[in-house]
């Protein structure tokens, strides 16, 4: 789970996170600090950087078929193999 | 997320050092070993015969590096360098983040390092070498 932090955090491990930071924890794990409100959950193709805490987060989505570009050979006649005649 | 079905995805098996993912991972894989050491002698028959001695298990990995990555390669204290330059121990997990999957989980110190700035079109990367020191448990991820 990608989670990003709203209050300074310090964990178990003796990791310090910071407003604004994106992280990626176990499910369990994540739920645990959200519950703890020291974190939200976010998109899970966030990329985890120390982001500013009102920074647009970075997100990898995937292109859908709309919007991707259409192949070099899409609209291409289809390829007509001529057979050599026989003299 | 619950347990997962069927063969797993490379895609969510990830290193965690304490309980974060290493950021933008690309590579990483557990290996383990036993040194076996030779019991043959004189009074063997034709076959060699072994036993198991010691046990040891290593972890690598590689990663994008990112300057501002939130668990990378320059991270404070938590990081692969400052993890090998202050020769301190990493309790390093690797998983899914599924409730019910399986997890191993152990401590490990940073053997070998090598950051790379490859050609001209390229992600910066890093990879590492991680080595297993005690015992390599599984256990399920709760």
């Amino acid at each position: 789970m990608k989670v990003k932090y709203i209050k300074t955090h310090t964990d178990e491990f003796g990791d310090v996170f910071q407003p604004g930071w994106v992280a990626e924890h176990t499910d369990a794990e994540g739920a645990r600090r959200v519950a703890l409100g020291v974190c939200v959950e976010v998109d899970p193709g966030a990329r985890a950087f120390k982001y500013q805490p009102d920074a647009e987060l970075s997100i990898e989505t995937c292109v859908t078929e709309d919007e991707a570009a259409p192949s070099p050979f899409q609209n291409s006649p289809p390829l007509v193999v001529a057979s050599k005649s026989k003299k | 997320m619950a347990q997962t079905v069927g063969t797993v995805l490379a895609k969510n098996m990830k290193m965690y050092f304490g309980a974060t993912a290493i950021t933008c991972q690309v590579d990483v894989s557990l290996s383990g070993s036993s040194n076996l050491f030779e019991t043959t002698c004189k009074d063997s028959g034709a076959n060699a015969s072994f036993l198991p001695g010691t046990k040891s298990w290593t972890a690598s990995g590689s990663a994008n590096f990112a300057d501002d990555a939130t668990l990378g390669f320059n991270t404070a204290t938590t990081g692969i360098f400052d993890k090998w330059d202050d020769q301190a121990s990493i309790a390093i997990v690797f998983q899914t983040a599924a409730t019910g999957d399986t997890k191993w989980s152990g401590t490990a110190y940073v053997s070998s390092w090598t950051l790379n700035s490859s050609g001209n079109d390229e992600a910066v990367t890093y990879d590492f070498e991680l080595q297993g020191t005690g015992p390599l448990s599984m256990a399920i991820i709760s």
